[in-house]
C-alpha cells in the first residue's frame, strides 16, 4: 500500500518537474508561462492544472468552446485575475509576486484588444490611439501625431482620426482598438475575440493585420477566439482548452489531423461529442456521479 | 423555530452587508485620497470635470435659488405682517437659507443633477470595459477617472451652495421689498444685525463641504462598483440619488444638532 | 496650454462661487465690521432678560456698539455685560446710564444708553454705574396681581 503511494507520488513529482525543466532550458524563448494554474468562480472550477507556454515572437491562438475560460487566461497574463493556485510568469516575472507599481510597469509592455473594443467614448479616434502615449511618454505633440497617424495608416483609418468612436462601424472600431493596442509597440499583444461580430471582409482584414503587426513590430501575439479558419490561418501554435485543461497543443496542421475526438469535434464543429451539447451544472454532475 | 430564526438571520445578514459596504467605501475613499495628486498635477483633467459637474449644474442652482428665496420672502412677509414684525424679514430669509436650505437644497439638486450623471458615466465605462482597458494600458482608473471627478465635486458643492444662498437672499429681497413694498434698508440691516459669521455663515459652509464630500463619494463608488450591464448601471444611478438624499437629510440633522445646540 | 470656452466657464463659475462666499461672509455674516477699532466698557444689571451676545447697543436709536459677552459676578450675583463701543463714538460721558429695552412689544432686546452731563468720557475698561434692569413681563404681571389682591384684602 505504502509502496504504491510512494511510486505514485514519485510519478507526480516527475510530472511536475518536467515542465519546469523545459522552462529552465528555454527561459529566454518563452515569454509567457502558465504553470499548473487552477481557478474557479465559487465552487465551479474553470481551470484545473492548466499549463501553457508561449514562445517569444509567435502567434498563439487559444481556442475552446464558450465558457471554457479563454478570456480568463488573458486576465491571468495581464494580472487582472489572480488564479487560486499555480504560477503565471510573464517576461520571467511572477505576476503574483509583483506589487501594484511593478504590475503597472509590466503592463506598459502589453497591449490588449478587448472583446467590445473598450474605446473611450468621450474622445476621438486619434485621442484614443494617443491615450497610452500621452499617459506614459513625454513626447511632443508632433511626435505623438506622427506615431498615431502612422498606426492609423497601418489599419487604414488615417482619414477617420477625427471621428468619435460612435461614428465608426464595428469593423472600424475593432481596427482602432488594434491600433491602440500596438501604439506603444509592446512585447505582448492580446486579442480577446477579435473576429466576433464582424463581416467576412472585416474578419479578413483583422486576420491580415494581426499577422502583419506580429511580423513588422516583432511582438508576441496571443489570440483568443473560437473562429477555427481564421485561427488556423494566422497561428503558429494553437491551444485547445476544454474541461479546465489544455486539451491539445500544436501547429494548425497537427491539430487538424489530430485523432483526439474532443479536438476533432471542436475543429470540425460537430454539435455533440465529448464536449456535451447539454448544459450541466456542477450539482447535476455530482448527482450523476453517485 | 424557523419563524424566529429567519428574521434574526436576516438582521444578521443586513448588518454584515452594512459593515462590509462601509469598509469597502472606506477603502475606496483611501484610494481616492492617495490618488488626489493626479488631478492637482494635471489641472486639465480637473478643469474638464469642473465644467461637467460644476458649470452644468449652475443654471439649475441659480434658478432654484431665486425661486426658493422668492417663496420664502412671500411666506415670511405675509405671516410677519400679522405681527407687525415685517422688519425681521431679511433676517428670517437669510438665516433659513444660510443655515439650512442653502446647503441642503443645493446638495439635493447636486445629487440629482451631477451625482446621478457621475454614477451613470462611470458605470457605463465599467460596463463597456473602458476602465479595464485603462488598467491594461497601465493607467490607474482611480487616478485618471475617479480622482478628478471626486475633487471637482468636492470643490463645486460649496461654491454652488454659496451661489444658491445668495440667489435666495436676493429672491427674498425681490419679493419682500420690490413687490410687497418692504424697506430695502431694513431688509439688509436686520440681516446684518442677526446673522453671525461664525455661528451661521461658517457653519453653513461646513455643512455644504461635508455634503459635497459625502455624496460625491457615494456617486463615484456606486459607479465604480456597478454591475457590468445596463440594469446594473440604472440601479446604481437610482441608488446614488436615494442614498445621497437620505444621507443629506440625516447628516443635516446631525450637523444642525451639533452646531446650533 | 490652450484655453477654450470650457476654461472660461470654469473660471467664471469658480469666481462667482468665491464671490458669493465673500458676499455672504462680509455683507450677510457681517464679518469684519464688529472688529473695527473701538473700546470696551462693562455694565452690571440685576436682570438682563433676553439680552444675548451680539445684541446692539443703541443711543437715541442709533446702533453705536454691540454686546460682546455676558457673565455673572459670583460676589453679588449680578449680570456683567461687556460691550464694544465703535471707535467713532468717543465722547460718551462717564455718568451715562444703561437700560435694557425691547424693540417693539415682543421684539429682541438691546441696551439703550442715555448720556449724562459729565465732562469726563468713558474709556477702555470703564464701567457704566447707572443701570436699570430689563423689564420682565412676567414679573410685572406678577407684581400687578399681588398689589391687586393686597388691595382687596
Amino acid at each position: 500500500m505504502s509502496e504504491i503511494q510512494k511510486t505514485s507520488s514519485n510519478q507526480d513529482n516527475t510530472d511536475l518537474d518536467k515542465p519546469e525543466l523545459d522552462n529552465a532550458g528555454k527561459a529566454s524563448k518563452n515569454i509567457v508561462a502558465i504553470k499548473d494554474v487552477s481557478f474557479g468562480y465559487g465552487p465551479r472550477l474553470v481551470h484545473s492544472g492548466l499549463n501553457i507556454d508561449i514562445e517569444r515572437g509567435s502567434i498563439t491562438t487559444i481556442m475552446g468552446p464558450s465558457g471554457c475560460g479563454k478570456s480568463t487566461v488573458l486576465g491571468f497574463i495581464g494580472g487582472r485575475i489572480s488564479p487560486q493556485k499555480g504560477q503565471v510568469i510573464v517576461d520571467s516575472k511572477d505576476i503574483a509576486s509583483l506589487n501594484n507599481t511593478a504590475l503597472y510597469e509590466l503592463r506598459k509592455s502589453m497591449g490588449m484588444m478587448f472583446q467590445h473594443n473598450a474605446l473611450l467614448t468621450d474622445i476621438t479616434v486619434f485621442e484614443n490611439v494617443a491615450f497610452p502615449l500621452r499617459e506614459h511618454t513625454n513626447k511632443t505633440e508632433q511626435e505623438i501625431a506622427d506615431m498615431v497617424l502612422d498606426k492609423l495608416e497601418h489599419v487604414g483609418l488615417r482619414e477617420a482620426a477625427d471621428l468619435y468612436p460612435e461614428e465608426c462601424s464595428g469593423g472600424m472600431q475593432r481596427r482602432v482598438a488594434l491600433a491602440r493596442a500596438i501604439v506603444m509597440e509592446p512585447a505582448i499583444v492580446m486579442y480577446d475575440e477579435p473576429f466576433t461580430g464582424l463581416d467576412p471582409i472585416s474578419k479578413g482584414i483583422i486576420t491580415q493585420l494581426i499577422a502583419e503587426m506580429n511580423e513588422r513590430l516583432n511582438i508576441t501575439s496571443i489570440v483568443v477566439t473560437h473562429d477555427v479558419p481564421e485561427a488556423c490561418e494566422v497561428s503558429d501554435q494553437i491551444i485547445v482548452l476544454a474541461g479546465g485543461k489544455a486539451l491539445g497543443k500544436g501547429s494548425p496542421e497537427e491539430l487538424m489531423s489530430s485523432d483526439d475526438p474532443a479536438i476533432k469535434q471542436f475543429m470540425t464543429g460537430a454539435p455533440d461529442g465529448p464536449v456535451a451539447y447539454h448544459y450541466r451544472s456542477q450539482s447535476n454532475e455530482s448527482e450523476g456521479g453517485h | 423555530m424557523k419563524f424566529l430564526v429567519t428574521p434574526i438571520q436576516k438582521l444578521g445578514a443586513t448588518v454584515i452587508d452594512l459593515v462590509y459596504s462601509l469598509g469597502s467605501i472606506g477603502l475606496f475613499f483611501y484610494r481616492i485620497l492617495s490618488a488626489l495628486m493626479t488631478p492637482i498635477l494635471r489641472p486639465a483633467l480637473l478643469f474638464t470635470q469642473l465644467y461637467m459637474i460644476g458649470v452644468k449644474t449652475l443654471i439649475i442652482i441659480l434658478v432654484s435659488g431665486l425661486f426658493v428665496g422668492m417663496v420664502l420672502g412671500l411666506q415670511f412677509y405675509t405671516n410677519l405682517v400679522d405681527f407687525g414684525a415685517e422688519s425681521q424679514l431679511g433676517l428670517l430669509v437669510a438665516l433659513t437659507l444660510v443655515r439650512e436650505l442653502g446647503p441642503v437644497l443645493t446638495a439635493l439638486l447636486f445629487a440629482g443633477r451631477a451625482c446621478s450623471a457621475l454614477t451613470a458615466e462611470i458605470g457605463l465605462m465599467r460596463a463597456t470595459e473602458q476602465l479595464d482597458a485603462m488598467e491594461m494600458m497601465a493607467v490607474d482608473p482611480i487616478k485618471r477617472v475617479i480622482a478628478p471627478r471626486y475633487l471637482a465635486g468636492f470643490i463645486s458643492m460649496p461654491l454652488l451652495a454659496a451661489i444658491f444662498t445668495l440667489m435666495g437672499i436676493y429672491g427674498g429681497h425681490l419679493v419682500g421689498v420690490s413687490v410687497l413694498g418692504g424697506d430695502s434698508g431694513i431688509y439688509w440691516s436686520a440681516m446684518q444685525n442677526g446673522v453671525d459669521f461664525y455661528d451661521d455663515v461658517l457653519n453653513g459652509f461646513i455643512k455644504s463641504i461635508v455634503f459635497g464630500a459625502v455624496i460625491t463619494l457615494i456617486a463615484v463608488y456606486q459607479g465604480y462598483y456597478s454591475p457590468r450591464n445596463s440594469e446594473g448601471v440604472s440601479s446604481a444611478t437610482t441608488r446614488t440619488v436615494v442614498v445621497s438624499s437620505l444621507l443629506i437629510l440625516s447628516l443635516d440633522f446631525l450637523l444642525t444638532s451639533l452646531m446650533f445646540s | 496650454m490652450k484655453y477654450g470656452v470650457k476654461e472660461f466657464w470654469v473660471g467664471l463659475f469658480v469666481l462667482a462661487g468665491i464671490l458669493a462666499m465673500v458676499v455672504l461672509s462680509l455683507r450677510v455674516g457681517n464679518l469684519g465690521s464688529q472688529d473695527s477699532d473701538g473700546y470696551k466698557v462693562s455694565a452690571k444689571f440685576q436682570d438682563i432678560g433676553g439680552l444675548t451676545a451680539k445684541s446692539p447697543v443703541r443711543m437715541a436709536g442709533v446702533t453705536i456698539g454691540r454686546v460682546t459677552d455676558i457673565s455673572i459676578d459670583s460676589n453679588d450675583y449680578e449680570a456683567v455685560v461687556n460691550m464694544q463701543i465703535f471707535g467713532e463714538h468717543k465722547n460718551l460721558p462717564i455718568d451715562t446710564s444703561a437700560t435694557i429695552l425691547t424693540s417693539g412689544l415682543l421684539g429682541s432686546q438691546f441696551i439703550g444708553l442715555e448720556p449724562g452731563g459729565d465732562e469726563e468720557y468713558l474709556t477702555e475698561g470703564s464701567q457704566i454705574e447707572y443701570t436699570q434692569p430689563a423689564l420682565v413681563l412676567e414679573k410685572l404681571i406678577g407684581r400687578f396681581i399681588t398689589s391687586f389682591s393686597n388691595k382687596k384684602e
